[in-house]
């Protein structure tokens, strides 16, 4: 059984939670004490990860300790049809890599202005903002353009980990005092991704909520309706 | 203020959708029904003082997400889930803005007194898209701004008149030989002194119904955009193809 390494705040740990919740891939979750404890810098997480990062995901013998890494793994051995690793099509496959690597980019920007505002780590915080608000120029641009062909997603016309990857930092920003107002294409893909089956909700990043039918208020509505 | 604001293209707002909008010192939820009406409130519920933007539409009412106070359109408490078998008093509401569709825009007033100031007329949405500029500095560029009318225009051709639809609101229209294209924008002050602009177009003369522009007019509308904004955000920028103000305004 996969075993994953997890804290419940982090945005890179979700990242795990959520692709192997939208795949339906069984998994033992391990919490490690990363605030106030600092577990994850300690010797005994140490040998596990020597970089003292989290997650980490452990399947047998593998060990892999880099969200992107592990998004790769799980849609390549939990997605049979291959969609959310387009591993067949060089060209989509490429976008996909290139998404991965500018979501390095959030996470070292909205990602660090969201650590400084949450547990105060020492870091230039305005300077945190800037970058997050340049990668989300980016970004945004980008979905416009997407939006205008009818995609929803980063890569073509399916959501991939590409999505994922860059998901939570965007959806968390605003603990970091980076808000959305501005773009309103990124707020359309957010809730895109919200909408995927299967999606699960973390502490700043709450699901759409849909109409349930046997709720009372709800049916009184339709009565008056009606 | 009693001034009406664009806050987001018409197709912006999903029926269903809810959004977060500043107009003036004022903090708003503008929201939409599945019917399509849009409300503009105070963005506070007034159970426990949480933002309404983070809210959900359930039909005609939206629904706080805190402890999910449910408001109909006309701002009165309808139902709370803690207490199913009570009727609300009539005195639980939000409080209510104006809010108005028009020119495919979305129209906010804290006063709700007269209409917004621009003609309905029909146009397609492109794209919004906030400037590190004051709203008065960005007017003035689209007073002065040359597009590419067409997938064949070059710097310096075709030629491009402007009309104030609005007090906020700019058409410039564009002829490169056969092509014509009218871009409408709208100007809306954000709270921090910058400035948020709402595109749109009409690609002219229109011949009847159609599904609005294709998908490579609004990019290159929306790259035209982006440049707009990057030479208004680097006013000593020098080395570019071409510029989107026309320079005789910028020499102005």
């Amino acid at each position: 059984m996969l075993k994953l390494y997890d804290y419940v705040l982090s945005g890179s740990a979700y990242k795990a939670r959520l692709m192997m919740a939208i795949l339906g891939a069984p998994y033992e979750a391990v919490p490690v004490d990363f605030y106030p404890g600092n577990e994850h810098r300690q010797p005994d997480f140490l040998d596990l990860n020597p970089a003292g990062t989290l997650p980490v995901l452990v399947d047998g013998d593998l060990v892999l300790t880099d969200s992107a890494a592990i998004l790769t793994y799980l849609a390549g051995k939990h997605d049979p049809p291959g969609t959310w690793l387009p591993a067949g099509d060089p060209a989509r496959l490429a976008q996909v890599v290139q998404w991965l690597a500018f979501s390095q980019s959030l996470t070292a920007t909205a990602g660090a202005a969201r650590l400084h505002d949450m547990i105060n780590r020492p870091l230039d915080v305005e300077a945190a903002r800037a970058g997050a608000h340049r990668a989300f120029r980016e970004l945004e641009r980008h979905l416009t353009a997407q939006a205008f062909d009818g995609n929803a997603f980063l890569v073509a016309d399916q959501p991939t980990i590409a999505d994922i990857a860059c998901f939570p930092y965007v959806a968390l920003s605003p603990d970091g005092g980076i808000a959305h107002d501005d773009y309103p294409a990124i707020r359309g893909w957010l809730d895109a991704v919200k909408r995927l089956p299967g999606f699960i909700e973390m502490p700043g990043i709450h699901a759409l909520h849909e109409v349930r039918e046997t709720e009372p208020g709800v049916v009184a509505m339709a009565a008056e309706a009606g | 203020m009693s001034k009406w604001v664009p806050v987001a293209l018409a197709d912006g707002l999903k029926p269903g959708g809810v959004m977060r909008a500043v107009v003036g010192d004022q903090d708003l939820v503008v929201w939409r029904t599945t019917a399509g009406a849009v409300n503009a409130w105070n963005n506070r519920c007034p159970h426990r003082g949480m933002r309404l933007s983070f809210g959900f539409v359930r039909g005609d009412r939206l629904a706080c997400l805190y402890h999910g106070w449910q408001f109909g359109a006309d701002s009165v408490c309808r139902y709370i889930p803690a207490h199913p078998d009570l009727e609300p008093p009539a005195t639980i509401t939000a409080t209510v803005y104006g809010a108005r569709e028009r020119g495919g825009l979305i129209w906010v007033s804290l006063s709700g007194e007269g209409e917004p100031d621009m003609p309905d007329i029909a146009v397609h949405p492109v794209r919004s898209l906030a400037v590190d500029v004051a709203p008065g500095d960005l007017l003035a560029a689209l007073r002065g701004a040359c597009f590419p009318v067409s997938e064949t225009w070059q710097a310096g051709s075709g030629t491009f008149s402007h009309e104030d639809l609005g007090e906020a609101v700019v058409a410039i229209d564009g002829v490169d030989g056969d092509a014509r294209c009218r871009l409408v924008a709208a100007v809306q002050p954000l709270p921090d002194g910058r400035a948020m602009l709402h595109l749109l177009v009409d690609e002219g003369p229109d011949d009847g119904p159609h599904d609005g522009p294709a998908a490579a007019l609004k990019l290159r509308l929306s790259d035209w955009a982006e440049r707009l904004r990057w030479f208004l955000e680097n006013p000593q920028a020098t080395s570019a193809s071409w510029t989107p103000v026309l320079v005789e305004e910028r020499a102005a």
